[in-house]
């Protein structure tokens, strides 16, 4: 009988329409309860995450830091328990509310992302903020304003999308500032990145796909013409063409595919089944930044080709499950909201993989859950935090 | 109505139908094929060129140091030392660990400064930054690598430098037997590997086993910590050392003698020498002349060779110098091939005598040629003059051409070549050196090669070519029992702690003659030195068997009169019990005519010091008794009659000179040698002491003429290099250079060489 009565209350699906309209702190309940997948894997792969990240630096750790093995992984648990109360705490707000930052968000991105070129600059970039011991990065920051502007312009716009002046020339016009903001860090990676969510999100809220294959096809053009004929950055494509000529060309070469040649090393060190964690011996300072950009790689080579794909099935499944939140939002706003955050995620995880595997130029795209990184990881959290908040609702759709 | 409108902005609010078509569609396509570009991408690189990502990934993580063993020593038959490795050290840079431009810079001014090295090839080191590994100063005094590192901590470089043992080979006799020797080839940080001679071929026998120490660590060199750590040695085995059955000490004496011999009559490609233990082949010393020193085997020893070298430039200078070094490493006794010439008539004589077909007293007539049909006359040494009837024994003295060839012929093919074989020439001799090669075909005549012509020839040592060490080799077959044995030069193995590993053991390879026939050859061959043609090589006290011969260089395209000429001489002693043989063989001489005045003398000068320090007992002959030096006795300050008394008791004759009634002054001094008939002259007062006389030149009379001009001025003679008083002996070499003042009654010891000996 007791097993009759909490039957639909774990199979949340089956009855969508008569969903009940308790409010209140039913957590783990299908009504007004958030997508628990979602959820699952976001705290899945958190862990696994954190786990990977304390392998992956505590030997870097170890020699930067005076032999503090955990400097990082200290860090980045305070991080991620904040992440994860913000995470919680941001699903319980009605993401509608959002719709009043749309822009002033932007134009406050556009403000730090300003104020970020006159900061001292860090590794020779001009990419950080720096707040006491805070520290983070205004591209992230506008990366989220950006989702939040398209969603909100497409879901108020929608049925002007196939315009050309409403449906394409305010989106990039909005995406071109950004970009150039962004690109004059200089931050070429966090700069693919926002094209790549500004296009996904034109893409879903309607825009021409002609108008968006023939910005893709010039983007593309004039990126080629850049790099292949003014040979901006063609080091770098040489590099990702064959890294091992590159290194073993001459000391110079050797010092540009340093990166790529000791991540190959590392993922190819892994085999079928990997090292055993902790037993990675390319994160002995072979690797540089094994903490940050490469940790995937470090993963490979631990935990092996079997491991390293059980991670991806994961992240496919998170992304996969982050679209169909999306795809039942109740409204566009709500639609294109998680669709953004998502495909967010989603570019970023593909992008880093594509990077550490070399099937793309090596730019610094850290991988979201593993690389360390406290803010950005708080970011995060509270974006899952958003999208959980819009998986709330996905049942009151009438 | 409310109801409715609400519903409206509802279903106007919700995801329109493209939207969702659209996400659907890019999820697919993110997620299914950008994802399986990336699993594709990770099973080649972890699953299809995992192992090799894995194997450069292992070689820079592990450290794989090799523990070089020490190379063996090198001893003489006496232990003495005569190669071995001692210990340097290299110093290594590691760029990596340099923190910024500045250093480098002062790394690059001071450094060079210190180690005396070149600032900019050092200052380029410093730029790959990658490197922990730069050697800088390749093995440098253990001393000085030690004062460098202290250095280097002193100046906060401590993490930059450190110096890695290494090893060098060290030859402490220098040029003492170099060609045969050989070098070692170093390789930093191992004790390296043997090019040429003894050290290469012996290599594997000295190098020992290396062992390994391989170590993980990180990108700085660093050993991992603790739970990672990963250590495994395999210890070095050193290498066990050689014992020679060379004797330092014949082999100085050899290589000596060689070199004035080869210097004297101007050889143009050097020459050889080989002395060698009748009973058991074994090797007492191997020389070529124009020695290199062995610790520097890369400089050009030949002066002229080096000079002409000098003078190019590019690569006709390099090729220049690795010709000349090439020649310099090559062991002529092992390498070169000559004719034999008249040497080669023992061979012939034995096989005669061992067949029966002659004996010593067998008659052969030499008309001054010898003709066969269809070809030129072959002339006799002594054409046009000839040696007439003369038994077996005496033609061999003589080294008569005709007699031989006509020997040859009763030989016949068959038997002929049987020995030839029998005797080794065509075959390595399998001695433990580099060098030898396969006997080529066209080197000899084989059975069917051999007309009358050719059989003709060969019989007296023409027309084929063969090793001075097969030579040598042979001829301690006839010299000893008979059989033909293996020569060889190490005679032990031992291993680092001394224990004896293994010993070589003489190796019979057939018996090529009886012992019956090794015993009248030993007799004829002797007559041969008292008095016959090889009596360049007499010893006073030993019998000595020799054979001179000269072979020509048909090679060449020039007039017969021009063609070079290969002059040597082997000789073994005592004749009735031989014990050690010797081969001496110039190249090309270009003074002196015949092989009988180069070659002989220097075998006869390596008999007089090694017979004795051997300990072969000499048994002289009367005439040599008679002949033999005394020592003149002490009489400084004793009266003139004790003085003449004590003279008289060593029969020695007394000149006085002076009115003084005590001896002030003897010449010869006390305990010098005197010759036996010799006078001893007293000085009794000062004046005498100004009765001084001018050396003559003796160079180039006869013994006569010599023991005239002695007595006339008041010298005394010890005469040396002849057995009887016939014959055209010349003084050669006199002890005392012509002009000297010196006072009545001085020693002057003469040399005499034969002009008369025959190829």
């Amino acid at each position: 009988m007791k097993q009759a009565e909490t039957a639909p209350a774990r199979r949340p699906d089956e009855k969508p329409g008569t969903a009940g309209r308790k409010r209140g702190w039913h957590l783990f309940k299908a009504e007004n309860g958030f997508d628990m997948v979602f959820f699952a894997l976001t705290m899945l792969i958190l862990v696994i995450g954190l786990v990977c990240l304390l392998s992956a630096s505590h030997a870097y750790s170890f020699y930067k830091n005076d032999g503090d093995s955990y400097h990082y992984i200290k860090r980045q648990l305070i991080f991620a328990l904040m992440g994860i109360a913000a995470m919680v705490a941001v699903s319980f707000v009605d993401y509608h509310i959002l719709h009043r930052f749309a822009i002033p968000l932007m134009v406050v991105s556009w403000g730090m992302l300003v104020v970020v070129r006159m900061m001292p600059p860090i590794a020779n970039v001009h990419r950080w903020i720096v707040l006491g011991p805070v520290r983070f990065q205004p591209s992230e920051v506008a990366k989220f304003a950006l989702v939040l502007l398209f969603a909100h312009l497409i879901s108020i716009n929608h049925k002007r999308m196939k315009s050309f002046t409403r449906g394409y020339l305010p989106f990039v016009a909005v995406l071109g500032f950004t970009c150039a903001l962004v690109v004059i860090e200089p931050h070429l990676s966090g700069t693919i990145l926002l094209l790549g969510i500004g296009l996904v999100m034109m893409f879903v809220g309607g825009t021409r796909v002609l108008y968006l294959a023939l910005s893709v096809l010039l983007g593309g053009g004039l990126a080629s013409y850049v790099i292949f004929v003014m040979g901006y950055e063609i080091e770098r494509v040489e590099v990702w063409l064959d890294p091992f000529a590159v290194y073993t060309s001459s000391a110079a070469g050797k010092d540009l595919a340093w990166q790529t040649v000791q991540s190959l090393y590392a993922i190819g060190s892994g085999g079928l089944l990997g090292q055993g964690l902790g037993n990675s011996r390319q994160k002995h300072l072979f690797l540089p930044e094994p903490q940050n950009d490469f940790i995937f790689s470090i993963v490979c080579e631990e935990m092996g080709f079997i491991g390293a794909l059980l991670i991806i099935l994961l992240f496919i499944l998170l992304i996969w499950r982050g679209f169909s939140i999306g795809i039942k939002a109740p409204d566009k706003f709500g639609s294109m909201l998680a669709i953004g955050l998502t495909a967010q995620v989603g570019l970023q995880v593909l992008f880093n993989l594509a990077v550490i595997t070399n099937a793309l130029p090596n730019t610094g795209i850290s991988l979201p859950f593993f690389s360390y990184g406290g803010t950005s990881l708080l970011m995060l959290l509270a974006q899952i935090g958003v999208i959980l908040s819009i998986s709330r609702q996905t049942h009151r759709r009438v | 109505m409310a109801s409715t409108e609400q519903k409206t902005v509802e279903t106007s609010c919700a995801p329109t139908r493209q939207m969702l078509w659209r996400v659907r569609g890019l999820r697919f396509v993110l997620v299914v094929i950008c994802f399986a570009l990336i699993v594709g991408q990770l099973i080649n690189l972890q699953l299809v060129q995992g192992e090799q990502l894995r194997q450069a990934a292992v070689a820079q993580q592990l450290s794989d140091i090799t523990i070089s063993p020490n190379r063996g020593q090198i001893y003489d038959c006496h232990m003495n030392l005569l190669a071995q490795t001692i210990e340097v050290c290299t110093v290594i840079m590691s760029p990596r660990n340099i923190k910024d431009e500045q250093t480098r810079v002062r790394i690059a001014d001071e450094v060079s400064a210190v180690l005396e090295i070149d600032r900019d090839k050092l200052y380029q080191q410093t730029q790959d930054s990658h490197s922990q590994y730069k050697e800088i100063a390749r093995r440098i005094d253990k001393e000085k690598g030690d004062a460098f590192i202290q250095w280097a901590n002193e100046n906060g470089l401590a993490s930059v430098f450190y110096v890695i043992t290494d090893y060098k080979r060290n030859y402490p006799m220098n040029t003492l037997l170099s060609s045969v020797m050989g070098f070692v080839n170093t390789e930093v940080g191992t004790s390296g590997r043997g090019a040429e001679g003894i050290e290469y071929y012996y290599n594997d026998v000295l190098s020992g086993t290396a062992g390994r120490l391989i170590t993980a660590l990180n990108a700085q060199g660093d050993e991992l910590p603790n739970s990672l750590t990963y250590k495994s040695a395999v210890d070095a085995k050193n290498g066990n050392s050689l014992v020679l059955t060379i004797d330092q000490y014949i082999q100085q004496v050899t290589e000596k003698y060689l070199d004035e011999a080869v210097a004297s009559c101007a050889a143009k490609n050097r020459g050889c020498a080989i002395v060698m233990d009748v009973d058991t082949c074994a090797i007492l010393a191997m020389a070529t002349s124009g020695d290199y020193d062995l610790n520097h085997p890369r400089t050009i020893a030949d002066a002229t060779a080096a000079e002409r070298a000098a003078l190019l430039a590019g690569d006709e200078q390099s090729e220049a110098v690795w010709a000349a070094l090439k020649l310099q490493w090559r062991n002529k006794a092992v390498a070169d091939y000559y004719e034999p010439g008249s040497v080669f008539k023992t061979f012939t004589a034995s096989a005669a005598l061992d067949e029966n077909i002659a004996s010593e007293k067998s008659i052969f007539d030499c008309n001054g040629y010898f003709s066969l049909p269809g070809a030129n006359k072959m002339k006799c040494h002594v054409y046009p003059r000839s040696h007439g009837k003369q038994t077996l024994e005496e033609a061999i003295s003589n080294s008569c051409n005709p007699a031989f060839m006509q020997l040859g012929l009763q030989i016949g093919a068959d038997l002929f070549f049987k020995y030839y074989t029998g005797f080794g020439f065509t075959e390595k001799t399998g001695v433990d050196l580099p060098g030898e090669s396969d006997v080529s075909a066209s080197l000899y005549h084989n059975r069917a090669g051999l007309t009358d012509v050719s059989l003709a020839t060969s019989a007296i040592g023409q027309t084929f070519k063969v090793t001075p060490l097969q030579i040598i080799n042979a001829m301690c077959a006839v010299a000893g029992d008979g059989y033909l044995r293996q020569p060889y030069i190490v005679a032990e193995i031992r291993d680092a702690d001394g224990s004896v590993v293994s010993e070589t053991k003489s190796t019979v390879r057939r018996q090529v003659i009886s012992e019956q026939t090794s015993e009248r050859m030993a007799a004829i061959l002797a007559k041969a030195v008292d008095g016959g043609g090889s009596k360049n090589a007499y010893v006073a006290g030993y019998r000595v068997a020799a054979k001179t011969g000269t072979g020509v260089n048909t090679d060449q395209q020039v007039e017969e009169e021009d063609k070079d000429v290969w002059a040597s001489c082997a000789a073994f002693a005592p004749a009735d019990h031989p014990q050690v043989a010797v081969l001496v063989m110039v190249d090309s001489p270009t003074i002196g005519q015949y092989d009988g005045t180069i070659c002989a003398p220097v075998v006869k000068k390596i008999y007089e010091q090694i017979l004795p320090y051997l300990g072969v007992e000499p048994e002289y002959t009367e005439a040599e008794i008679s002949k033999l030096n005394t020592t003149a006795p002490n009489v400084e300050g004793k009266t003139v009659q004790q003085a003449e008394k004590s003279a008289q008791s060593k029969s020695l004759r007394v000149q006085v000179l002076g009115k003084g009634g005590t001896v002030l002054q003897q010449v010869p001094a006390a305990g010098s040698s005197i010759a036996k008939d010799g006078t001893l002259v007293l000085y009794t007062d000062s004046d005498s002491l100004e009765q001084t006389v001018a050396v003559p030149d003796l160079n180039g009379k006869s013994l006569a003429q010599v023991k005239k001009r002695a007595a006339e001025l008041g010298l005394n003679l010890i005469v040396q290099g002849i057995s009887t008083e016939q014959g055209k002996a010349q003084a050669a070499v006199q002890s005392i250079e012509a002009g000297s003042t010196v006072l009545k009654g001085t020693v002057i010891t003469v040399e005499f060489v034969y002009q008369d000996t025959t190829g």
